[in-house]
């Protein structure tokens, strides 16, 4: 079993799953995107959603997708409030 | 494939202190912070609480987790145990009622005894109720308490006591009939207790039921055949409870007959209009009957509420009538020129007027003599009506219906279809609020004797005036006058005054009192689909406790050191359970009987008697960890 | 493939939310034993994925863990999870349930939900636990409380780039993994497949879907729960703490033109629970439920409903007639106001939430001769008297499956299907 996931046989699966394989690359693509801008922006100071969005004019909603993303796997935190929006800034180590 | 349950499974835990030479009699204790999503981090610092355990001597580990109760939790707890870094557990997180037995399951998995186990309250006890420092230090406070009381606990093992396979069910209605037939299919001895000669209970007065249209009286005799084919079911008609005793598989109870002057022509078994099957069994005089029963099913019922004096008119203007009654009269309804007639005479109007005795507001509804208000809806009422008012338009055409409503509440399987077809057959709607209900009088010189005048508020709250023959209130359901029995089986009740689960999900038909079950409308409101899907959950319950011959219950039971003893007997002065305590040269304590209240500790003027798990030392100590910190 | 397996149990459940664990519990507690066969990858149905529950308030975790972990651990009951139904049929006293296990993509007796592979996955996707409102890997575990505690790959979103089996540290993952058939043999059924909700997007005065700040109630479930997406409650267009929140009643219910003629039975009650919640950790928010009728006819639910009242929560009497979007990704609603005359009024909410019916989960056409009634939901043969007993002797329904029903109505009358059940066992075989 030790070579169940060997390169050969992984190569002839991503054939196999071309569809799914590109779908997630796709996928991948986008949020190396937005969160290299993200992080980009909120490395060193704490800003609201919009604010995000306006700096790197992509969509509020679709910035706040992935900001909370960022949240929910360590990378960012909630700071103090703006008005009717929380602040958002990325934790020192990334 | 593969099954999803029960592997084992490591996690990341770090040992604090690993007392490693230590052999089992010194105390290795587990404590498990519970973060509860964040229904106790959000308030408590679970990690503060953490670090200050941690150095307790004795504590072995300590974790935190996002929820205890989740499988990586009890994990954490059965890998500890079986590795032997723990031979105590402390569980912090919500109140014990709720995962008690979740993580006396988790121990017994790992092979320990299931009482070496206490569990703190640091959500209901803590961050429901308070915030920030002060509550992160009472967690903190209460943790420390039941480590110091995990330092005493012993193992034990739980009390198993013979269980009769007979049930008694209270109540000989629908819910009563169908719990009784369960049990009896299960092989139990069956004793259905009724006060009337009758079983069928309230719904031997209905006729046609929302939304099936099938008959009640047809439903009552189906059951009825069945039941009369299973050879272990008892019938005590004309009787009622008159003691009660004992405890979960061996209550002893008394049942009292009188005889009674009803239609006594009727031969057994036949369906009698408004009252249902006729059990020909009366007795000729009083007769005292004592069963000894395993299980108790309540399914005493309902009665519909009896409007005030002039309430909408009622007991003041004739033709002001209740639904119940309308139900009944409406069963001999004639119908000439496609309009209604009712004992005898012409309705070429009638009127519904719903939620009376229902949905009552503090402030605005007259609260009853006794200071009642019936605050719930009585949930069977609306489709019921528009049944009743659909029914009047699909064969009396020609008369009219009038529908003060506030809330139509068809919500069940079919209802809905009920009211658009009464809508589409010309019932006609006023909706009213609760502060503006509609005022019923007299009509002295109208074509009509009674009028009707309210503020609708589908028409954008105008005036409206509608005469009218004959009003129908929609009178609501309550619960059958059964205080005897509540007192004698010290049944808890609710606010509403029906009987009281335990809790509304996780213990839906049982009461507090083990061995007791609830059935039907003497819970709460419910029409007859969910009166017998909770009589047959009722059934199921019955069935586990009782099928294996025995029940098992918790060893927190008062024990007597026989050495210290000297049978003075304080004990058994103060005792408040019948029969538990027995002076023969020392105490001797019924340990199926106990409650473990714990009172006779406080007497015993030698220190001889102590509750199990629970003993005086324990709480000596946990007290001295609360004044210590 | 390989001979199929074939296992033997007293009773097959399908389903395994609330009304399946419970019936299982009520079966294995009366010593039959049981099989529980589950399309997801954890049991607890919907109401593990909800906030806190009417009318008592409890976390819905705290009391829907007790019930999943009990079955999960009880000696008699087994687990299935991604379990396919292939054919249900009822044959001279015997049910056959044939099933596809649907691969994890890894060995579920290696994987010890350490959650490595999910950290080191490079492909993030929407959460559709959380109400695509944020995101997940490709590689993950549910949520924290799901049963099994096991990861699973979603294959189609996978870039077999090999990470995940590089990080495990017990060498769990095989992407080579085949869906497997087996056949479950037992002497009686019980379906307890529940609910979904119906469409966002059906109803073209509702802006089908294409409106921002117009969610799901499920949403706001999420949105409202411990661990929900944002961790507290804001409006997914933009972050904005909402100022205003207004729920739409019988959006998809009682409404014969989107087919779905009856009442959904619980939304009132959710939205009610909803805009308590809102109103603890949002205390300034203006909350409105815009309605026809209150259904809060269970125990406890009217003084609930009258709390609400008290509370400060407005109940506005209306018909939607539209929903638009308007100034700054506000929400506009347009309604009849009954009690202002009926004059077409509009309102503007930040965020609004759909109070969408229940439709069933799963249609037997194909698959189980069971019949279902006009509603589409399970038929029950004597819906008064033995409400759980199906078209099929020996077969089964409680829960949602047999019609829109709240938690407590729904355990009830798992507990009856299981009695039916264990007697239809004691006597019929
Ligand atoms: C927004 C919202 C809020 C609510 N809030 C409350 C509340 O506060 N209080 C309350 O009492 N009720 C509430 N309810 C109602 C509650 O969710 C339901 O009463 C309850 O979840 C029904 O449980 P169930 O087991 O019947 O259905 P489900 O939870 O739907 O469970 C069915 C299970 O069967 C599985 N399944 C389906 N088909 C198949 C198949 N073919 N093969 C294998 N498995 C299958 C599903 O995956 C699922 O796990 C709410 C409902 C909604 C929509
Ligand atoms: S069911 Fe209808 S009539 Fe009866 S109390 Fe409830 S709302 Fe009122
Ligand atoms: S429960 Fe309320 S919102 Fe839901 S369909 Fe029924 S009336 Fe409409």
């Amino acid at each position: 079993m030790k070579d169940k996931n060997n390169k050969e046989k992984l190569k002839s699966l991503r054939k196999q799953r071309e569809a799914f394989v590109k779908n997630a690359r796709e996928h991948i693509k986008i949020s190396t995107r937005l969160f290299k801008k993200i992080k980009a922006e909120i490395k060193d100071k704490a800003m609201t959603i919009p604010e995000i969005a306006k700096a790197i004019e992509e969509p509020s909603s679709q910035v706040l997708i992935y900001v909370s993303g960022l949240k929910k796997f360590g990378m960012a935190v909630e700071k103090e409030k703006d008005g009717d929006y929380f602040k958002y800034q990325l934790v020192a180590k990334n | 494939m593969s099954k999803d349950n029960d592997k084992n499974k490591d996690d990341e835990a770090t040992d604090i202190n690993e007392n490693t030479d230590a052999n089992d009699t010194v105390e290795k204790i587990g404590v498990y912070i519970c973060h509860c999503g964040g229904n106790i981090s959000d308030h408590v610092d679970v990690e503060k609480v953490a670090e200050s355990v941690k150095n307790i001597p004795g504590v072995t580990k300590v974790h935190t987790n996002s929820f205890m109760c989740s499988d990586p939790g009890q994990e954490l707890i059965e890998k500890d145990i079986k590795s032997g870094s723990i031979n105590r557990v402390v569980v912090a997180s919500c109140a014990p009622s709720l995962h008690e037995s979740t993580f006396r399951g988790a121990i017994k998995r790992a092979d320990m005894n299931p009482f070496l186990y206490d569990h703190a309250n640091i959500r209901e006890q803590v961050s429901w109720v308070h915030d920030g420092e002060p509550a992160t230090a009472k967690a903190s406070i209460l943790v420390k308490s039941s480590i110091e009381k995990a330092r005493g606990l012993k193992a034990l093992d739980v009390l198993k006591v013979d269980a009769k396979k007979h049930v008694l069910i209270v109540g000989g209605g629908i819910a009563g009939m169908r719990s009784g037939l369960d049990l009896a299919k299960q092989g139990f001895e069956v004793a259905i207790l009724e006060k009337s000669p009758f079983l069928g209970g309230q719904a031997s007065k209905l006729s046609r039921l929302a939304p099936s249209y099938e008959y009640a009286k047809d439903l009552i005799v189906e059951l009825y055949t069945q039941l009369s084919k299973q050879n272990k079911v008892t019938f005590y008609t004309c009787a009622e409870m008159s003691s009660f005793k004992g405890y979960i598989g061996n209550f002893d109870v008394t049942l009292t007959r009188e005889p009674s002057d009803a239609v006594k022509s009727k031969s057994k078994g036949e369906f009698v209009e408004n009252r249902g099957i006729f059990i020909d069994n009366i007795p000729k005089e009083t007769e005292e009957i004592a069963i000894t029963i395993g299980a108790v099913v309540m399914a005493t019922g309902f009665k519909t509420y009896e409007p005030a004096e002039d309430e909408f008119g009622f007991n003041k203007l004739e033709p002001v009538t209740t639904l119940e009654q309308f139900i009944q009269d409406y069963k001999k309804a004639e119908t000439k020129k496609g309009i209604l007639y009712l004992n005898n005479k012409k309705i070429k109007r009638i009127a519904f007027i719903h939620c009376v005795g229902s949905r009552q507001i503090p402030g605005i509804h007259e609260p009853d003599k006794n200071g009642n208000l019936n605050e719930y809806c009585s949930r069977t009422c609306c489709s019921s009506t528009l049944q009743a008012a659909e029914r009047i338009k699909t064969t009396c055409p020609n008369t009219d219906v009038f529908d003060f409503y506030r809330d139509i509440r068809t919500y069940g399987r079919f209802q809905e279809d009920i009211y658009d077809s009464a809508s589409e057959k010309g019932v006609m709607f006023f909706r009213f609020e609760p502060d503006a209900q509609p005022e019923v009088t007299e009509n002295k010189n109208g074509k009509f004797p009674i009028s009707i005048k309210t503020k609708d508020v589908l028409t954008f709250n105008e005036e409206i005036e509608v005469d009218v023959d004959l009003v129908v209130l929609v009178t609501g359901i309550i619960p059958n006058d059964i205080s005897s029995m509540i007192n004698m089986m010290k049944l808890p009740v609710g606010t509403d005054k029906f009987l009281q689960e335990v809790h509304p999900k996780l213990r839906p038909v049982e009461v507090a009192n083990t061995g007791i079950l609830l059935a039907g409308t003497c819970q709460a409101p419910m029409d007859i689909t969910e009166s017998c899907a909770a009589a047959q959950a009722a059934s199921v319950k019955a069935t586990a406790l009782l099928y294996k011959g025995f029940v098992e219950l918790d060893p927190f039971v008062a024990q007597v050191d026989t050495e210290l003893c000297k049978g003075h007997g304080e004990c058994l002065k103060v005792c408040p359970v019948d029969n538990t305590i027995e002076i023969d040269k020392v105490a001797k304590v019924n340990p199926a009987l106990c409650t473990g209240c714990g009172i006779c500790t406080a007497v015993c003027p030698e220190n001889a008697i102590d509750v199990m798990g629970w003993s005086l030392k324990q709480y000596e100590k946990m007290v001295d960890a609360i004044l210590a910190a | 493939m390989n001979s199929r397996k074939k296992l033997n149990f007293d009773t097959v459940v399908i389903g395994g939310g609330i009304a399946g664990l419970q019936t299982a519990i009520d079966l294995g507690d009366q010593g039959f034993k049981v099989a529980i066969i589950e399309k997801d990858a954890t049991i607890g149905g919907t109401m593990i994925r909800l906030s806190k529950v009417f009318p008592t308030l409890d976390c819905a975790s705290c009391i829907t863990t007790p019930k999943m972990s009990e079955a999960a651990h009880h000696d008699n009951i087994t687990l299935f999870t991604m379990c396919t139904l292939n054919a249900l049929d009822k044959e001279s006293n015997k049910v056959t349930a044939s099933i596809t296990q649907q691969p994890r993509y890894l060995d579920p007796d290696k994987c010890i939900g350490c959650r490595q592979c999910e950290y080191n996955c490079p492909v993030y996707v929407l959460d559709e636990e959380q109400g695509d409102l944020t995101l997940r890997k490709a590689a993950y575990i549910p949520f924290s409380n799901a049963i099994p505690q096991l990861a699973l790959i979603d294959v189609e979103n996978c870039s077999l780039c090999g990470k995940c089996a590089k990080v495990c540290p017990t060498d769990a993952i095989d992407y080579f993994q085949e869906p497997e058939d087996f056949i479950i043999e037992a002497r009686t059924a019980v379906v307890t497949t529940g609910f979904n909700m119906t469409p966002a997007d059906q109803k073209k005065e509702y802006g089908q879907g294409k409106i921002e700040n117009v969610i799901t109630a499920l949403q706001m479930e999420r949105i409202l729960a411990p661990h929900g997406p944002y961790m507290r409650a804001l409006r997914p267009s933009d972050g904005k703490e909402p100022e205003s929140i207004a729920f739409i009643q019988c959006a998809g219910s009682r409404d014969k033109s989107l087919g779905v003629s009856y009442c959904s039975r619980v939304c009132c009650m959710y939205a009610i629970k909803q805009c308590m919640l809102l109103s603890g950790s949002l205390p300034l928010a203006d909350l409105t439920i815009y309605y026809m009728d209150i259904r809060a006819f269970g125990k406890g639910y009217e003084q609930f409903y009258q709390n609400a009242k008290a509370m400060g929560i407005e109940f506005v009497k209306s018909k939607i007639a539209s929903i638009s979007q308007g100034a700054d990704q506000s929400v506009a609603l347009k309604y009849e106001a009954q009690e202002e005359g009926g004059k077409l009024a509009t309102r503007e909410h930040d965020l609004v939430v759909l109070s969408l019916g229940i439709v069933p989960e799963w249609d037997p056409t194909g698959i189980c001769d069971i019949a279902k009634d006009t509603d589409q939901f399970i038929q029950c043969k004597m819906p008064k008297i033995a409400p759980t007993i199906t078209s099929i002797e020996g077969m089964f329904t409680a829960g949602v499956a047999s019609g829109p029903k709240d938690i407590v109505d729904t355990i009830a009358e798992s507990g009856a299907a299981a009695m039916e059940a264990g007697n239809y066992m004691k006597h019929y075989h």
